[in-house]
């Protein structure tokens, strides 16, 4: 339903998206994630035949973006990350005016305004100005403004950016209602959940190029090459990180009890401080209370590509050097963290 | 509700997007609806039509009472410049609107949808250009009536007579001219520019040079004769007509998407 070949857009020597190359069958639906000024809206805009793409190609419901933009536009419904409504006309004239302009008759018209006010729940809100509606109000409008035309492809730009939680689960539950297996949806968020919740296949953008693609599921199995195991201590165990630290299998073997203070400062003293071996014996013993006494080591985390192999052993150790484990918790890799490692990797290229 | 339809979209559209004129004349209408809706149209329209209904009394009475010898070429200019005033004065709304049809609209975020139609770009401009001229020539042809009517009855038919008939005709013709000349810079500026304030300061100024030439066009009508002036309202009209034709032809939606 969309292919796009080596999109570049490019704004004065300002690269927005570079070197895109998409394919998107119909029935999916595809996130694209990034943060602001990833290329995301300029993406979207290029497909939706808005912007013309400085190079490349791109195909969309079978027409050429650069060729057959009228076509391309016919067949797209396009949501945006402000509703953009006109605030002073009721619903139903709004709606009628976009519906005019796709060249529906006046039956057709009817017919299809009626579907989406009942669709979406507008029917007391039909007749009113949309000046005083909330925002997830004006994004339902707006979204049925985008389906008037029964489009195959459909493009929404942060659909939920700015909603309460209740108002973005409703708009999120309707996209799912839109699913279908001839209708391909594009979705551009910074909301890894709603990526994680809705899209069959997600994009990761950085500086306008991808860093990631494919299923959230394989992404995530891709990023973390293993499991995350989390063990639970009922009070500290500053010896736990020694006892497991020549067991193989075991990679980013770390205290992770909270202890009130930041991540990063919790994550520091991974290696718990020794006691000095030329102080006396009262002043190395006031050392490991205190170290015994940080909540840091309440906890620790590791990661293994084989749970079942790694984790028996680990546990006998920990239970044979005198920690009380009171849960072990093995965690497969979120879209968050997918998203961290390819953000992340930005970081290191800028230094 | 035939939720069946929404959830299975046809593979691909399919419907015959409306004909350009249509089109232009669902964004005109939308506008004007807008409009219409909006109490400071009315307040300012009112005001557009009263200004020249007060004033000019003030002016012609003293001077058609005065009965002095060649009155009647001095009273024909002056009714001829009131009667360019209370048609002009609306017209200058069109500058107005015109700025915002781009510009604001964009700002306002309203603009996007619009544009992701198929809509040919040449039906957009129109349309904004419509939406601009509509109205203005509307008001100010109750404007000018209303002027009309006021010297009638103030001054009775022999009054109204002073004003030479062909003159009063081609200002007339003026105000679409001029209405469609503002609104076409007007609406070429905004698509142009990035904010609704940088389009309304372009607007002020297009506003000041049409002011300042149709004034002093009207008030050398006696030594450039009648002829001249309605070479002059012909030659606005030619350049009004190309302008926006070449505008709505040129002007590409890519201009208003790419601009950041």
């Amino acid at each position: 339903m969309i292919e796009a070949e080596g999109l570049v857009r490019q704004f004065g020597r300002f690269t927005a998206v570079a070197d895109m190359t998409l394919n998107v069958r119909a029935g999916t639906i595809l996130a694209l994630l990034g943060p602001n000024g990833a290329g995301k809206t300029t993406t979207v805009r290029m497909l939706a035949a808005l912007l013309a793409p400085s190079e490349g190609e791109a195909r969309v419901a079978g027409y050429d973006v650069r060729r057959e933009p009228a076509g391309v536009r016919a067949s797209v419904g396009l949501m945006t990350d402000v509703p953009g409504l006109y605030e002073q006309m009721p619903v139903t004239d709004y709606l009628n005016l976009f519906a005019t302009i796709y060249g529906m008759g006046p039956d057709e018209r009817r017919r299809r305004i009626e579907e989406l006010i009942g669709f979406f729940e507008l029917g007391e809100q039909r007749a009113q100005r949309m000046a005083g509606f909330s925002k997830g109000m004006q994004q339902k409008v707006a979204l049925a403004r985008a389906l008037i035309h029964e489009p195959p492809v459909l493009f929404l730009d942060e659909p939920t950016s700015g909603l309460d939680p209740l108002a973005a689960r409703a708009v999120r539950t309707l996209i799912l209602g839109l699913k279908h297996a001839q209708r391909t949806i594009v979705l551009c968020t910074h909301d890894l959940d709603e990526a994680e919740r809705i899209a069959d296949e997600v994009v990761i953008l950085r500086q306008g190029r991808i860093v990631a693609s494919g299923a959230p599921a394989e992404l995530r199995a891709r990023a973390l090459a293993g499991t995350r195991v989390r063990i639970e201590f009922a009070g500290p165990c500053p010896s736990a990180l020694q006892a497991l630290s020549d067991l193989e299998g075991l990679v980013g073997l770390r205290f992770a009890g909270t202890n009130g203070r930041s991540p990063a400062a919790s994550a520091a003293p991974a290696v718990p401080a020794a006691p000095s071996a030329s102080g006396n014996g009262t002043e190395a013993s006031a050392l490991a209370a205190g170290a015994g006494a940080n909540p840091l080591y309440l906890a620790l985390e590791y990661t293994t590509g084989e749970p079942r192999a790694a984790n028996p052993p680990a546990l006998a150790r920990l239970i044979a050097g005198g920690a009380q484990v009171v849960s072990v918790t093995c965690e497969a890799p979120s879209l968050e963290d997918v998203y961290a490692r390819a953000m992340n990797s930005e970081q290191e290229d800028r230094r | 509700m035939n939720e069946e339809r929404l959830m299975n979209p046809p593979a691909r559209h399919p419907y015959r997007v409306a004909r350009p004129a249509t089109i232009a004349w669902v964004i005109a209408g939308r506008h004007i609806r807008e409009s219409l809706r909006n109490r400071s149209t009315y307040v300012m329209g009112a005001f557009y039509v009263l200004l020249p209904l007060v004033l000019a009394p003030f002016t012609l009475r003293p001077l058609l009472e005065s009965g002095r010898r060649g009155l009647g070429v001095e009273a024909g200019v002056l009714m001829a410049v009131y009667l360019l005033m209370a048609g002009l004065l609306p017209c200058t709304w069109s500058v107005g609107i015109a700025a915002g049809a781009f510009a604001a609209e964009k700002e306002r975020g309203s603009l996007t949808p619009l544009l992701a139609t198929p809509a040919s770009n040449a039906s957009i401009f129109a349309g904004k250009v419509l939406s601009a001229v509509l109205p203005a020539v509307s008001l100010a042809l109750i404007s000018v009536g209303a002027h009309l009517a006021e010297i009638l009855l103030l001054f009775g038919p022999r009054g109204l007579g002073f004003l030479p008939a062909v003159l009063a005709l081609l200002i007339v013709a003026l105000l679409p001219a001029t209405s469609l000349l503002g609104a076409g810079l007007s609406a070429m500026i905004s698509a142009r520019v990035s904010t609704e304030q940088a389009a309304n300061q372009y607007g002020s100024l297009i506003l000041t040079l049409i002011w300042f030439g149709l004034l002093t066009a009207v008030l050398r009508v006696l030594s450039w004769g009648i002829l001249a002036f309605a070479g002059v309202v012909a030659l606005l009209f030619v350049v009004a007509i190309g302008l926006v034709l070449v505008s709505a032809a040129t002007w590409r939606r890519e201009e208003v998407m790419a601009r950041r």
